[in-house]
């Protein structure tokens, strides 16, 4: 919340400073073990047309999400052709094609630097290096 | 748009006051150069006093205070204004710029949802000599245009702008989305009914100031309101879609939607149960157009004047109740579904538009004062409401306030008249309410009944339960009720009777 700087109970999204303060008044909120925001997008190929409304994550491909682990876990076994994330208080839900995500994405982690703990390869890989340096 | 000009021809023939606005001569002859006194005859100071309720006692009013806007002859007898400057008030005067005397007017009609009203003098009263402002066309982006402003209730300020953008937005807090000009060219911190004309011609009117620039109802908007308020027996208003459409940008949404590749398309992302299409329409259809006017890959069609601009812009040229055709396709299958527009309504909202007349409503049980929550209740909290109210209030203005055929509310306990009857309770204030005796509320009228219908009995008593959406619970005995409200009644100076509730 601090990101939004040292009046952020003033100047972060109501939306999230709501939920900070109720997060029991909201309904669907109490169960979940964390609520999971979409921070930034870096742009890339396969998401250069999404645009940040809600930023709080409430499903992926129809599953409700919990917990930040939860949405790596989702991200790693991917079957389905599109990848569909659904915010709160959101009705125009992020539609992609998992295969071109995949495609792009090592060259995205390696253009921004991510670290291993945020990006959609196992753990055990780091981003910053290519795959063939690994080995 | 062929029905909206056979329309405007009709009511031009049958309406001399209104002929006047279209008149052909008139305009020609408005459109030669114009200067500051050609303009004295039409635009006159309003001097409005208005009986405001105090917000936290909404059985009184707060001040009577006075407020110096514009309106513009429009037609024989008839000055426009904006719809908001006119809410609540007592004594309007309307005063020519080279003039002492005053007319006192009243207001003939006011659409509050569009933000227009039209004003008329008292009987026995009249304007004298006045020049009535022809109006002008919708105009391009980019158009230089003088805008018009009453200083000091006596003097004319012009002043050149230029037109930066059209967008639809909302003509006034809750109101109905119209298109609007904004200005650019000098930063301004509020506007008063400032009038924007080009070559004798009224191109709109000033409703509010967005990032300093001027935001201006446009002529178009005028010309609708006025040819249904001066040539239809009943006013139709402005018509309402009831759900929200948006662009398809993302490729394999498009596939999902079974869409082609540049096809014109808008999502249904959101149909309102008040929406007249709720019975043919799904979220997930895809919109590709409205009577005779295709959509593109944007969403957008193409205006005479503006460009691409969104399909908004069309549904205003409408009336409430006119007949509107939709397009679009359900997976692979294109179908058309033809409906009657229904008046926009803010009353419809959970979090209701402002009240522009008659009494806050609001119920006193033992010093508690409840009210509904809408726009009115969150102005309390200053000009920059939006950011300043309570969280829990602004939460479901922003993110549940939906329209509702029943018109449901949410009640508030907007603060507590102290008492040694609600000792304990008095700091509580800005609490959406829950159940009252365990039911559920959802206007104050259900709230009397729920309360008349008998409380909760404990140790031979009865009480009254109130149970808040943060968890909060108050409960008070009805036994003493009537004594406990004349008491609170003479200590607060609560001089209307029925602000209590009255078992």
């Amino acid at each position: 919340m601090e990101l939004w700087g040292d009046a952020w109970e003033k100047r972060a999204p109501l939306l999230l400073r709501y939920m900070m303060r109720e997060p029991f008044e909201i309904e669907g909120v109490a169960e979940r073990e964390e609520l999971v925001i979409v921070s930034d997008v870096l742009v890339n190929g396969a998401n250069s047309f999404v645009v940040i409304g809600s930023p709080v994550v409430d499903k992926i491909n129809g599953k409700t999400v919990t917990s930040v682990r939860m949405v790596h876990e989702l991200l790693n076994t991917l079957t389905e052709d599109t990848l569909r994330i659904d915010f709160m208080f959101d009705d125009d839900p992020w539609i992609l094609s998992s295969r071109q995500l995949r495609v792009v994405n090592d060259e995205t982690n390696r253009r921004y630097g991510v670290t291993p703990s945020f990006w959609l390869e196992p753990y055990s890989v780091d981003a910053a290096i290519s795959k063939d340096e690994m080995k | 748009m062929i029905n909206f000009a056979r329309k405007i021809l009709i009511l031009t023939i049958v309406m001399a006051p209104l002929a006047l606005l279209f008149n052909a001569k008139a305009i020609a002859k408005a459109q030669k150069k114009r200067s500051r006194s050609d303009y004295e005859r039409s635009v006159l100071s309003l001097s409005i006093t208005k009986a405001v309720p105090d917000p936290d006692s909404p059985w009184a009013i707060q001040n009577s205070d006075v407020y110096g806007h514009a309106g513009v002859v429009v037609a024989e007898n008839i000055v426009l204004t904006q719809a908001s400057v006119v809410s609540r008030a007592v004594y309007i005067q309307a005063q020519k710029v080279d003039d002492v005397s005053k007319i006192p007017m009243r207001v003939v009609f006011a659409d509050y949802e569009a933000n227009l009203a039209i004003l008329t003098p008292l009987e026995g009263y009249s304007l004298g000599q006045t020049r009535i402002l022809p109006l002008g066309p919708d105009i391009p982006v980019g158009s230089d245009v003088t805008v018009i402003s009453i200083e000091n209730e006596r003097h004319l300020q012009l002043a050149s702008m230029r037109i930066l953008d059209v967008n639809v937005r909302e003509a006034t807090v809750g109101g109905t989305t119209v298109p609007m000009y904004s200005l650019g060219g000098q930063s301004r911190s509020n506007c008063r009914s400032d009038l924007a004309v080009r070559d004798g011609l009224l191109i709109g009117l000033c409703a509010g100031v967005v990032d300093q620039q001027p935001q201006i109802i446009t002529s178009g908007i005028i010309a609708h309101f006025l040819a249904d308020k001066l040539s239809t027996d009943s006013y139709r208003g402005f018509g309402s879609f009831g759900a929200t459409l948006l662009p398809v940008t993302s490729p394999w949404h498009r596939k999902t939607l079974g869409l082609e590749v540049g096809k014109g398309a808008l999502r249904v992302a959101v149909i309102n149960e008040t929406s007249p299409f709720a019975d043919c329409l799904n979220v997930d259809d895809v919109v590709l157009g409205i009577d005779q006017i295709k959509v593109d890959h944007r969403g957008f069609f193409m205006h005479s004047q503006w460009g691409a601009v969104p399909l908004r812009n069309y549904i205003v040229t409408k009336y409430a109740g006119d007949p509107v055709a939709i397009k679009f396709q359900r997976k692979s299958e294109v179908k058309t579904c033809t409906r009657r527009l229904r008046r926009y309504s803010s009353n419809d909202y959970l979090v209701a538009g402002q009240t522009n007349d008659g009494p806050v409503s609001h119920m006193i049980f033992g010093g508690l004062i409840f009210r509904e929550l809408n726009v009115d209740f969150l102005t309390m909290f200053g000009r920059d409401w939006q950011n300043n109210s309570p969280a829990s209030l602004l939460f479901v203005y922003n993110y549940q306030n939906k329209p509702t055929l029943t018109r449901r509310r949410e009640i508030v306990l907007a603060n507590v008249l102290g008492d040694a009857f609600n000792a304990g309770y008095e700091k509580l204030a800005y609490l959406i309410l829950d159940t009252v005796n365990g039911k559920r509320v959802s206007s104050l009228d259900e709230m009397r009944i729920h309360l008349k219908s008998g409380g909760i009995s404990r140790e031979g008593m009865e009480f009254a339960q109130f149970d808040f959406k943060d968890g909060t619970q108050v409960v008070l005995p009805y036994a003493d009720l009537d004594e406990v409200h004349r008491r609170i009644g003479r200590t607060y100076a609560v001089t209307d009777p029925n602000s209590f509730f009255n078992k």
